[in-house]
């Protein structure tokens, strides 16, 4: 798959947010404060889990 | 006629004594019928006598996509652009099949699943107003996910393992 495809950028973004979620919940606090600023921006956090209704769809 | 205050399901509830069960989970409905059967709020919108800049017509995030020279891509498609033209006349509240093909272009080539996108991603009520300009930006790792009605996404914090897995 072509580097340049939107689709393989966008799941390079996913996989880069996700590493760091994992580097932070594992205690690494190797990391720069402008990263955690920039992710922070792409995760909502809600205080329950949102599930599709199976028969809505 | 009137119908039952109680429901037949809740009377045997209550007879048999099952137990009472909550839930914290968060069922989001989609109709995905024709748009003409698909429920809606009239809402207010005074688009008829209200005086709009020139320089704004359209939507506001395909301007500010164009001018902060973000790769055509990331541009809003005509058919989104139509889209939101139709629904700025009309005087109904913006359905979930509508708001999904309002995406931000950045998710258009990455799932058609609607289902995953509201599972997904969380969409702010709150339209980012003036301060557009600064959040998109060319740089897509630095830039904010926003669809066509100026609303920012995000990622469900515990949406990822999925989404890792659907990447895979």
């Amino acid at each position: 798959m072509n580097d340049d495809d939107p689709k393989t950028q966008m799941i390079a973004l996913f996989t880069k947010i996700h590493n760091f979620i994992q580097r932070v919940e594992a205690g690494d606090d190797g990391e720069e404060e402008a990263e955690a600023e920039t992710v922070s921006a792409f995760i909502y956090t809600p205080t329950y889990y949102t599930m599709m209704s199976q028969k809505s769809i | 006629m009137q119908g039952r205050c109680i429901s037949h399901m809740e009377m045997l509830h209550v007879m048999l004594k099952y137990l009472e069960v909550y839930t914290n989970l968060d069922f989001i409905c989609i109709a995905t019928m024709p748009l003409e059967l698909r429920a809606g709020i009239a809402i207010d919108t005074d688009t008829s006598d209200k005086v709009e800049d020139g320089a704004y017509v359209g939507a506001v995030t395909a301007s500010v996509r164009r001018n902060n020279d973000l790769a055509q891509w990331r541009q809003h498609t005509p058919n989104q652009l139509l889209i939101l033209n139709d629904l700025k006349l009309s005087k109904m509240s913006v359905d979930k099949i509508n708001r999904f093909s309002l995406r931000p272009p950045e998710f258009l080539e990455l799932s058609d699943n609607v289902g995953a996108y509201y599972r997904w991603f969380y969409i702010s009520k709150k339209k980012i107003k003036s301060e557009l300009p600064l959040y998109l930006s060319a740089s897509l790792d630095s830039s904010w996910w926003v669809d066509v009605q100026q609303r920012q996404l995000g990622v469900r914090r515990k949406a990822f393992s999925e989404i890792i897995e659907w990447c895979e």
